[in-house]
């Protein structure tokens, strides 16, 4: 009996939880069906022998698919990732240099320093790497499950022959994977400065050793009450980055999509441009000094052009939705 | 030899699969448990592996072409399977199918069978 189990248990360890009971009650009664009256371990041996290896019976009664990503993705997954973690090793270490020679430590040492910049440039490469790795791998998962592939693009209508894509791409319609990739590098460059150096960006003067920052443009911990939903938002603008590259055309769905994330874009921008409490006095006041009047002549004029800013960045994101659609409706 | 051996092989289990389905709709009229189809398929000189039958029940299942029941009043509990009523029409459009497929086929390989023998 014992080896019955041990075969049971070996077909059903990796079903579902809620099938696996059942399955074994099942697999058991029916091996038990199979023994005659009182068996021996030869004849148990003969039907396990008769039903096959546990794991192949297992794949038959498992009722999703046992792989993360499968074939038809797993070339494009390849070429992303290796796009992605390459980006991102020389983002981070272009950041982590430039944060490191413009806000040296004291240490007069300069074998001492170079080993500190060259550690820290490692290990942020290191966590970089992981978290591009980590979110690729997810967005393909995702892709995989909801039955995405290079031939089957989400949303689409039955089959017909009108459907078939054209060929060559019409060029107007046509995402060039270097446009995708020249995007990816400056989303990348621009979430890594977020979340790792915000303070990075800033005022900035010349001291008598180089550059140095002087005022933070954003109060950082304020920041980080929206960093949540900006790390939420740079995702999903990755999983669009990475069906752009895949499907290298526009397409209706596309269009939405992109929308989709350019209106949740621009709502983001407005929060963060209203509240006042995101942005250093200090670095307000520079700008006073710089223009030789005082803060509150200046403020108002600061709040304009933080407007300006927001509405020139929505203009950019209501033409880059309505391109995407005039882009899937061109025909060369 | 042993290559075409193994492509034979290969071949004919593709073959017997498009018919397994087919196979085990026919025999479920009435309510069967996993082995006791195994013994009727067999009796029947229709060789169905148990490991192919038993993941094979559950699917139909979960397309509901089949519904089962677990039947505890014996000794030993078993679970039966019978045609659903979508399996019932199920079948009698694939049983359909399979006549027409099946006289294609045999017209095809009548017209060959005659060439060679001219």
């Amino acid at each position: 009996m014992k080896l019955i189990d041990r075969y049971i248990y070996a077909v059903t360890e990796h079903l579902p939880i809620d099938t696996r009971e059942d399955v074994s009650k099942e697999l058991r009664a029916n091996i038990e069906d199979m023994l005659p009256e009182s068996p021996n371990e030869h004849d148990i041996r003969a039907v396990l022998e008769k039903l096959g290896s546990p794991t192949k019976l297992a794949e038959d009664f498992a009722p999703t698919k046992r792989y993360l990503i499968g074939p038809s993705l797993y070339a494009s997954y390849f070429s992303v990732l290796k796009l992605v973690i390459g980006i991102v090793v020389i983002v981070l270490a272009s950041i982590t240099l430039i944060d490191k020679l413009l806000n040296p430590s004291d240490s007069i040492n300069y074998i001492k320093m170079s080993v500190e910049i060259i550690t820290d440039m490692i290990v942020a490469v290191i966590q970089g790497a992981t978290q591009a790795f980590l979110w690729v791998t997810i967005t393909f998962i995702i892709l995989e499950r909801t039955g995405v592939n290079a031939e089957n693009l989400p949303f689409q209508e039955t089959w017909s022959i009108d459907n078939l894509p054209t060929l060559p791409i019409p060029k107007k319609k046509m995402i060039s994977r270097v446009e995708t990739a020249v995007s990816m590098f400056f989303a990348i460059l621009f979430i890594s400065l977020f979340y790792f150096e915000p303070q990075l960006i800033g005022w900035y003067e010349k001291g008598k050793d180089g550059l140095r920052l002087i005022e933070s443009f954003f109060v950082v911990e304020r920041l980080h009450f929206y960093m949540p939903i900006i790390i939420l938002l740079a995702i999903f603008q990755f999983g669009i980055f990475i069906y752009k590259f895949i499907s290298r055309r526009w397409s209706r769905p596309l269009a939405i999509v992109n929308t989709i994330n350019n209106i949740a874009i621009s709502i983001l921008i407005c929060i963060m441009a209203s509240d006042s409490s995101l942005f250093n006095n200090g670095f307000v006041s520079r700008f006073s000094n710089l223009l030789d009047s005082s803060i509150s002549q200046l403020k108002p004029i600061w709040n304009r052009s933080i407007w300006v800013f927001v509405i020139v960045f929505v203009s950019i994101c209501i033409w880059d939705s309505i391109s995407g659609f005039i882009k899937c409706n061109a025909h060369d | 030899m042993n290559n075409i051996d193994e492509l034979m092989n290969s071949l004919i289990i593709e073959l017997r699969r498009g018919t397994l389905v087919l196979s085990v709709l026919s025999q479920l009229s009435e309510p069967e448990y996993g082995y006791s189809l195994v013994q009727k398929l067999e009796n029947k000189n229709s060789l169905i592996e148990a490991g192919t039958l038993y993941p094979l029940l559950r699917r139909l299942e979960k397309q509901q072409l089949l519904v089962s029941n677990w039947d505890t009043t014996e000794s030993r509990p078993r679970k039966f399977y019978v045609l659903s009523a979508q399996g019932k029409e199920v079948y009698t459009r694939l049983k359909g199918e399979w006549y027409s497929v099946s006289k294609q086929l045999e017209k095809l390989l009548m017209e060959d069978d005659n060439y060679e023998i001219d």
